[in-house]
């Protein structure tokens, strides 16, 4: 403004008017559209930021706090009816490389470290370089299944590149003694043989994980997402780890005793059909697969058929007493001691004479149960097989399960009829045999045999169904009994203080063209007999030794295993009446 | 030049305590959603904080509930390992010299 104007307005208002200070209007405005610029660059680059372009700045922000951390999912337990666990697992490392960022970060100078890693692994240092030498790979294992302790020496060692994984590694603390039955997992956690190979999918659970903002402390200040995983679940089986130890310990003792090539044996519960213990030899370490071999690996119970020899007669007198024109007190007469069918001889270790159907089955005379099985039908006698579970499958479900071998043909010969009836002629895995007796201990109700106590399949099940009558069942055992009575064939088998009924079996091994020298052994047997508990089924295969009886072989085994047994599960003795008071009276007589 | 009564009057009023007083008892409602905002702000900001508490505990003892079932799984392969069947009997048949009692030396006590 200019000094005239200023005097314009004095001159109106007067000297002692204050003088109302004038704007230098263009400079105003230019301050003004200079502050105000000011705000409209910075509110629109925070527009910009905020509103136009944020994911840039949001991702920078992200990178630097969020994270997602896995939270990890081990595989299920499997535990033993009482709980005792048989296979754990616990975590355990993997030991990477990224050959990538150990070329670029010169990851090769630290000479010192790398011959200690190598050290640690067990592993050439020269041969450890070579396998992360090409730049191009990002991804190597060094190390699997490593020890929480020597992940960590390998974590300090801090060489640029090397990366710990984590996993986990099933222990198996029972060790060989259920190996079979629980099977194992391979390096990455699938079930790959046994139980574990069936149930993988219960066993395995998915990791969850959460999404976490973290702060500059690599604190967790905020729980953006959890997903939360699916749990693994636990497999708990039908198996008593104690009589399972017991009876691995007798089977494998038997087999290098009896310089047998394989033997094994199962443990019935005769009520429920449970698998109380199947064990095999020769068996393998599930926590070192070193000795690990096929024949090894393999559950002989459920995938092996046998002919089971003699242990079958009882089936010829179940038949003929099922059929019902042979009674419990009737004679056989037996005599010569043999017979020819059709061309072919039956004919018993000696001349028996005339037996009852108790002394068939305690000699166990091929010319009783042959001709025992030729007074009944063709087709009952073979229904009576079929309805004993011989030629199906158990029900256990146990994966490579063998349902024996059957030929159906129709046309039978009268010898075909007759071998059939002394365990020739058909194969039957050990669990098959087991489950035939266990239906005859439980009164002639056939149950599906079951290994897994939980989780219940929901599935379709075989339901328990009445097969013989609970009469004729009762009364073969009581006929079975002989055989560990005195003059039977497998004194052996009797285990003192209950009573026991069973019955051997030894079979010549079909070979091309006929019947070779190698036997197998197996007694089968329930007891006490006056409240059926318990079947035990033993199979020693191609004895090597002097003994190749199984009166000689597996009846000593089955008494050990059945004795151990019983006891186990405090099954009170039904052969002799020892109470408290005989007891104090005898020892004051003693005395 | 003011007059003396003007002056007067902006002399009473140049205390500014006096002035803020004043206003505040004029817009009491004012005065109290002032405070509330600033009470609700101070509480956004404490439960902020407890929460981060919180979540950082939480993710103590999750690590801790890891370290534990790790912890466990280990001391039950020990357990196992320690009481298998076989060992404990091979181990009181040596140490202890105990047997399995045979049947002659079996009572039973029936309870009716």
């Amino acid at each position: 403004m200019t000094t005239a104007a200023m005097k314009r307005t004095k001159s109106r208002r007067g000297a002692k008017q204050n003088v109302t200070p004038s704007l230098v209007h263009w400079r105003f405005v230019v301050v003004l559209i200079a502050v105000v610029s000011v705000f409209v660059v910075l509110a629109v680059r925070a527009a910009y930021i905020q509103v136009i372009e944020p994911d840039a700045l949001i991702e920078q922000g992200d990178s630097r706090t969020l994270r997602t951390r896995d939270m990890p999912s081990y595989r299920g337990l499997i535990t033993d009816r009482n709980g005792a666990e048989l296979a754990v697992s616990v975590p355990v490392r993997a030991i990477y490389a990224d050959p990538k960022i150990i070329h670029d970060r010169n990851g090769f100078a630290h000479n010192r470290r790398w011959e200690a890693l190598a050290d640690v692994l067990g592993q050439d240092v020269v041969e450890l370089r070579e396998r992360v030498s090409n730049p191009k790979r990002r991804f190597v294992y060094l190390q699997r299944q490593v020890s929480p302790a020597m992940a960590e020496y390998v974590d300090k060692l801090d060489i640029p590149g090397i990366y710990l994984r984590r996993e986990s590694r099933r222990y198996y603390p029972t060790g060989e003694v259920a190996a079979q039955v629980i099977g194992i997992t391979d390096v990455d956690d699938n079930g790959i043989e046994g139980l574990e190979r069936l149930y993988d999918e219960w066993l395995t659970g998915t990791p969850g994980s959460r999404k976490i903002r973290r702060d500059a402390k690599g604190r967790q200040v905020e729980i953006l997402e959890t997903r939360s995983g699916e749990a693994a679940g636990n497999l708990q089986l039908t198996i008593d780890q104690r009589i399972q130890a017991l009876a691995y310990r007798e089977i494998k003792e038997a087999m290098l005793y009896y310089q047998a090539s394989s033997a094994s044996a199962i443990v019935l519960d005769v009520h429920s059909g449970e698998v109380l213990a199947m064990v095999n030899a020769p068996s393998f370490n599930p926590n070192d697969r070193s000795d690990v071999a096929p024949h090894r690996m393999r559950n002989r119970v459920i995938t092996d058929a046998f002919e089971p020899g003699s242990a079958l007669k009882p089936m010829a007198v179940l038949a003929a007493l099922e059929f019902g024109d042979v009674n419990v007190g009737d004679i056989i007469d037996t005599n010569p001691g043999w017979m020819r069918l059709g061309g072919s001889l039956v004919k018993d270790f000696r001349n028996y004479g005339e037996l009852t159907l108790e002394g068939i089955i305690q000699h166990s005379s091929n010319m009783g149960t042959s001709k025992l099985a030729l007074s009944v039908p063709k087709q009952f006698l073979l229904d009576t097989y079929y309805n004993m579970g011989l030629m199906s499958d158990t029900g256990s479900n146990m994966p490579g399960e063998s349902n024996g071998i059957f030929h159906e043909r129709s046309r039978w010969s009268d010898f075909e009829l007759a071998t059939l009836s002394f365990g020739y002629g058909i194969s039957v895995t050990t669990a098959q045999l087991a489950r035939m007796y266990a239906t005859l201990g439980n009164g002639g109700v056939k149950r599906p045999l079951q290994i897994i106590k939980k989780p219940q399949t929901e599935g379709w099940q075989p339901a328990e169904e009445r097969v013989i009558s609970e009469k004729n069942a009762a009364a073969l055992l009581e006929m079975m009994e002989s055989v560990t009575q005195k003059g039977g064939t497998a004194v052996k088998a009797a285990v003192p203080g209950y009573r026991v009924a069973g019955k051997t079996g030894t079979s010549r091994k079909a070979v091309a063209g006929g019947y070779g020298e190698e036997y197998v052994n197996i007694f089968a047997g329930v007891a006490p007999v006056s409240n059926p508990q318990l079947v035990t089924v033993v199979l020693i295969n191609e004895p090597g030794g002097d003994l190749y009886h199984a009166g000689d072989t597996a009846a000593p085994v089955f008494s050990a295993i059945m004795g151990g047994s019983l006891q186990l599960l405090n099954i009170a003795p039904d052969d002799k009446q020892v109470t408290s008071t005989l007891w104090m009276k005898g020892a004051g007589n003693g005395s | 030049m003011t007059s003396p009564k003007r002056r007067q009057k902006r002399d009473t009023n140049f205390n500014l305590l006096l002035i803020l007083v004043t206003d505040l008892t004029r817009n009491k409602l004012r005065v109290l959603l002032y405070l509330m905002v600033m009470g609700s702000a101070m509480a956004v900001i404490l439960s902020t904080h407890h929460n981060r508490q919180q979540v950082i505990a939480l993710e103590d003892l999750m690590e801790e509930k890891d370290q534990l079932d790790v912890e466990w799984r280990n001391l039950v392969l020990e357990q196992r390992a320690l009481t298998e069947h076989n060992r404990i009997e091979a181990l009181v048949q040596k140490q202890l010299n105990m047997h399995r009692p045979t049947a002659e030396q079996e009572v039973v006590v029936k309870l009716k």
